[in-house]
């Protein structure tokens, strides 16, 4: 347990699109410990939902190291990542994306069965996660049997079936209510706590940020700041407005606010490489002057890979 | 991920889109039915061709002057029945050796008359080829040697010139002259165009008067086993040619004849098995035609599939294995049509039909080739979808 779950190094990720070079993440270093809850936390646009494929492994950065527990991806084959994403990450995606005409039960035996694991040990395995997340009366049900709050319950136990290190979760709660959603995020944190799972989850949400006791701004594809809630996250029903939730109004209010609005209308899984052109454009006009705001170091680095990418 | 899941998963995906599937099975069932049936037919007409030529009668060397050519018309012949004593003398034993005139004539008994084949041969006949008697005797050496008026008539001839009526005893009038029946041959079918059962048989001396002929038109040497053929063949030929210098003769055996006729049948057969093998083709494009468009649509499932650990090798097989079913489904399914349809051609119609194990095999075999050949591309593509572009495919 000395490694960390997740260490990202300087990482960057480009993207050819017709030609033009985007830079959707232009330096992160970041570090989630061994069964830590963090929030990334930034406007539709700001590269978080790069940085969570690059941290699930889904995707290779352009530079920079990534190490899932102190193994770097880099020198790992996709075959092996394919195998270290079914060992050690969960995934949980805005629209639950559970296989239609499948009971949930074999949704989440799924990840077991890349495994190479024999039918009767997946089965019971999913059953004992369905009942970890309450569903065991709903072991043969299909998706379209169930709730939105139930399928993403289902969701969940597939991403904790393998025992996994780190849970990724991608705006869980977008596509659910407001009661639904508090529930899958009161189910995260007891799982957080009861497992010892790290959590990393993704959201432009700050209300949903803070459930997690760690809260990273990401904005133009570099981390913009990096806050700990000292005490774990307070139940939003009540408390919906907590006070560690508010940091980038103060930093910068106009464009958090403007953002926040294009965000909302322009709407959740947004985070399109074609999206972050316009992003781009924004942040090399502005990007002496965040540099030197904040003085991360992050835009030396994008000056450099940005040169390298030419 | 184990095979059998791996099975299961692609028989799922056909199950899923039944109406599909089955239409795109469709095009490998036909093209296999076709082969199937095609061969069939084929190989029935081939083994009925090689049942009427054994049929004739076993190691038959056929001796003829001239050089064997189809489609020219047969040389005038020069030999006569001096030749035949000369061949007699080459073979060694005068038993193997028969002789043939013949020519078509009528035949008449009373207001009854048939047009038929009048065959000037000898009492050796019976010796060389298969002609089982029905009633009476075969010809003998002293009807051949006195030129006796006998004939022993085919099975048909006997059947429409006397129907109930034991035609052994009475007497035919060919040519104006008068017959006497001594035997009648059992009934055989025709041998690939010839109608034995139509056939009149005379001493070959009673046939050259009568046809006022001094020769005949060929030999046959019968050969004391398969392995005796070849060299009593060439020994015969020679000889001939030793006594005609400059002239040609030719040996055509029963193997050569088999060998011949099988071989064009066979080119037909193939032939017209490579055009139905083309429908396999073609169903074979729609196989993959159908599998891009599956790949297509479940891009999210295969970006889902990965995150959760799948690696290529596992998804480019689920989707080998779903293009291969197909062809194998259809391809059984077109089996199990095709030998159907070839019973019910061998036992409804006059077409024989005989289903051969490997064109059962051949006809699998290709269908499941066909899968792997137009599924591995679908399949390629599937595997090497980038996971964060597929999971975000709508």
């Amino acid at each position: 347990m000395t490694d960390p779950a997740l260490e990202a190094i300087d990482l960057t990720r480009r993207y050819q699109l017709e030609g033009v070079s985007v830079e959707a993440l232009r330096g992160v270093t970041l570090r989630i410990d061994q069964g830590e809850f963090a929030a990334i936390i930034g406007p539709s646009g700001s590269g978080k939902s790069t940085l969570m494929h690059l941290l699930g492994c889904l995707d290779r950065p352009s530079s920079g190291q990534l190490r899932v527990n102190g193994v770097e991806m880099s020198g790992l084959s996709d075959t092996e990542l394919a195998e270290l994403r079914n060992r050690t990450i969960g995934f949980v995606f805005q629209s639950f994306h559970l296989l239609a005409r499948t009971s949930a039960l074999e949704n989440v035996a799924l990840p077991l069965v890349y495994r190479g694991m024999g039918k009767a040990e997946r089965r019971e395995r999913a059953r004992a996660a369905l009942e970890a997340v309450g569903l065991a009366h709903r072991l043969d049900h299909r998706p379209s049997q169930m709730s939105g709050g139930e399928q993403q319950r289902v969701a969940i136990a597939r991403a904790l079936v393998g025992e996994p290190t780190v849970l990724l979760a991608d705006e869980p709660t977008g596509n659910l209510d407001t009661r639904n959603g508090a529930e899958v995020m009161a189910m995260l944190d007891r799982l957080n706590s009861d497992s010892g799972v790290a959590i990393v989850l993704v959201t432009h949400e700050p209300e949903i940020a803070a459930h997690a006791r760690r809260q990273i701004h990401v904005r133009d594809g570099l981390i913009e700041l990096d806050t700990s809630t000292p005490s774990p996250a307070p139940h939003p029903e009540t408390n919906p407005h907590p006070k560690s939730a508010h940091p980038k109004p103060t930093t910068h209010p106009e464009r958090a606010h403007s953002e926040g609005g294009d965000a909302e209308s322009g709407r959740p899984e947004g985070d399109h490489p074609e999206r972050d052109r316009p992003e781009v454009d924004h942040s090399e006009r502005d990007h002496s002057e965040r540099g030197a705001s904040f003085g991360t170091g992050g835009s030396e680095t994008g000056d450099r890979s940005r040169e390298e990418g030419r | 991920m184990r095979a059998r899941e791996a099975f299961g998963m692609a028989l799922e995906a056909l199950r899923v889109n039944r109406m599909r599937s089955l239409l795109t099975m469709l095009g490998v069932i036909i093209g296999v039915l076709s082969v199937v049936i095609l061969v069939s037919v084929g190989t029935g007409a081939k083994d009925t061709v090689e049942r009427e030529i054994s049929g004739l009668g076993s190691n038959i060397i056929l001796i003829v002057p001239g050089r064997l050519n189809v489609g020219a018309a047969p040389t005038q012949s020069r030999l006569d029945l001096t030749d035949v004593a000369y061949v007699r003398r080459v073979v060694g034993d005068p038993g193997k050796v028969t002789v043939s005139l013949q020519s078509g004539e009528t035949v008449r008994v009373g207001r009854a008359e048939v047009f038929s084949t009048i065959v000037g041969t000898d009492e050796n006949l019976p010796k060389i080829f298969a002609r089982p008697l029905d009633k009476g005797r075969y010809l003998s050496e002293t009807d051949v040697d006195t030129r006796r008026r006998v004939t022993v008539l085919g099975s048909e001839v006997a059947n429409k010139l006397f129907g109930d009526i034991d035609p052994i005893g009475r007497q035919v009038s060919i040519s104006g002259a008068r017959f006497r029946v001594v035997g009648v041959y059992a009934q055989l079918g025709s041998a690939f165009g010839v109608a034995r059962d139509q056939e009149i048989h005379m001493p070959v001396t009673t046939a050259q008067r009568l046809l006022g002929i001094p020769r005949i038109n060929g030999m046959a040497v019968g050969a004391s086993g398969p392995d005796e053929i070849e060299p009593l063949q060439q020994k015969v030929v020679d000889a001939l040619v030793d006594r005609y210098p400059g002239e040609h003769f030719s040996a055509v055996t029963q193997t050569q004849l088999l060998g011949t006729i099988g071989t064009v049948i066979s080119m037909l057969t193939g032939v017209l098995a490579a055009i139905a093998g083309i429908s396999l083709l073609v169903g074979g494009v729609g196989v993959s035609n159908i599998m891009l468009v599956s790949v297509r649509e479940r891009t999210r499932e295969i970006g889902l599939r990965k995150a959760l650990g799948a690696r290529q090798g596992d998804i480019l097989r689920q989707f080998l294995i779903e293009a291969v079913l197909l062809t194998t489904i259809g391809g059984l399914i077109g089996i199990a049509l095709g030998v159907g349809g070839a019973l019910a051609i061998a036992t409804f119609t006059p077409v024989p039909a005989s289903i051969t194990w490997w064109s059962v095999a051949l006809a699998f075999g290709v269908s499941a080739a066909v899968g792997v050949f137009f599924g591995v591309a679908p399949a390629r593509r599937a595997g090497k979808l980038d996971p964060v572009v597929a999971l975000r495919a709508e």
